[in-house]
């Protein structure tokens, strides 16, 4: 059974939205009865990350929060991740960033010589809508769901077995459905909507040795 | 990344003036941005302008190379 590590800073609405659409991917996994650290909050900072990548070795790493082409940030924006200095972590695990722009730099970095696995992420930031009368409860937002559901698809696919090729193409799948079925709407929400979808769609990567798409 | 013209900023303005206005837009560390946020952007034609601009064109222009596929069929 893989062992699954999952970084949900919480100290911006966006950490908090991501935060909150990640626990839907923590309760699925525990549901599966696979093994999951969960670094909520004051937890996703760097001391604890490098502890549990030393100690509990998980096979699956799903980090949520603010990034850069170099470096994936935890809570209050701590650096957890930069590009050649700590990101040998990675090595031998399958991971996926929703950090803005990570796969531009860290992802084709770490994944270049075979030390990571795979690397999944964003070459560009991360985007959504979402309904400002639903901020304290984001599971709730109907603005937010399309491009959140389709973001979860990766580490979903990941936790049921399949490759990270099947979890990457399974999330671009997502995009798609969600995009078919928003583009005849009449919601006044819809076009905007679609933006994040089209934006984080295309802007979606993956990195493993000597593949990059 | 591509110059924007000045009929980009435009289009942009116009489509951000009529969206809804209890939503907003998560963009990266920029935050979480309303309506009035994402015209002051657009208007002082700053990094978040640019890239608020960037998601309206590549909207368009997805929604159009699709038209052209269903004209196509």
């Amino acid at each position: 059974m893989p062992k699954m590590l999952v970084t949900r800073p919480e100290h911006d609405d966006t950490t908090f939205y991501l935060s909150a659409w990640a626990g839907l991917v923590v309760k699925e996994a525990r549901q599966r009865g696979i093994a999951v650290f969960d670094l909520l909050r004051e937890k996703a900072n760097r001391q604890h990350l490098q502890s549990l990548f030393q100690t509990a070795n998980p096979d699956i790493v799903m980090f949520n929060g603010h990034g850069s082409e170099h470096m994936i940030t935890g809570h209050e924006q701590e650096p957890l991740i930069v590009c050649g200095e700590n990101d040998g972590f990675l090595n031998g695990r399958v991971v996926y960033a929703v950090a803005c722009r990570a796969a531009l730099q860290l992802g084709p970095s770490c994944t270049s010589t075979g030390g990571c696995r795979a690397f999944i992420g964003y070459d560009d930031d991360f985007v959504f809508y979402s309904d400002t009368s639903k901020t304290s409860h984001p599971l709730l937002d109907r603005v937010a769901r399309p491009p959140m559901e389709a973001s979860n698809q990766v580490p979903l696919s990941l936790i049921k077995g399949n490759s990270p090729a099947e979890a990457f193409a399974r999330a671009q799948e997502s995009f798609r459905k969600h995009i078919r079925s928003l583009i005849r709407s009449r919601d006044p929400e819809a076009p905007y909507i679609l933006q994040a979808l089209i934006h984080n769609m295309t802007h979606l990567r993956f990195c493993s040795a000597g593949h990059y798409e | 990344m591509t110059p924007l013209t000045e009929e980009d900023w435009e289009l942009a303005r116009h489509r951000v003036a009529s969206m809804p206005s209890h939503i907003a837009l998560s963009i990266g560390s920029m935050g979480s941005l309303n309506k009035e946020e994402i015209l002051r952007h657009i208007e002082k034609r700053d990094d978040a302008g640019r890239k608020i601009v960037a998601l309206q064109l590549a909207y368009l222009k997805f929604f159009k190379s699709e038209m052209e596929k269903i004209a196509d069929a």
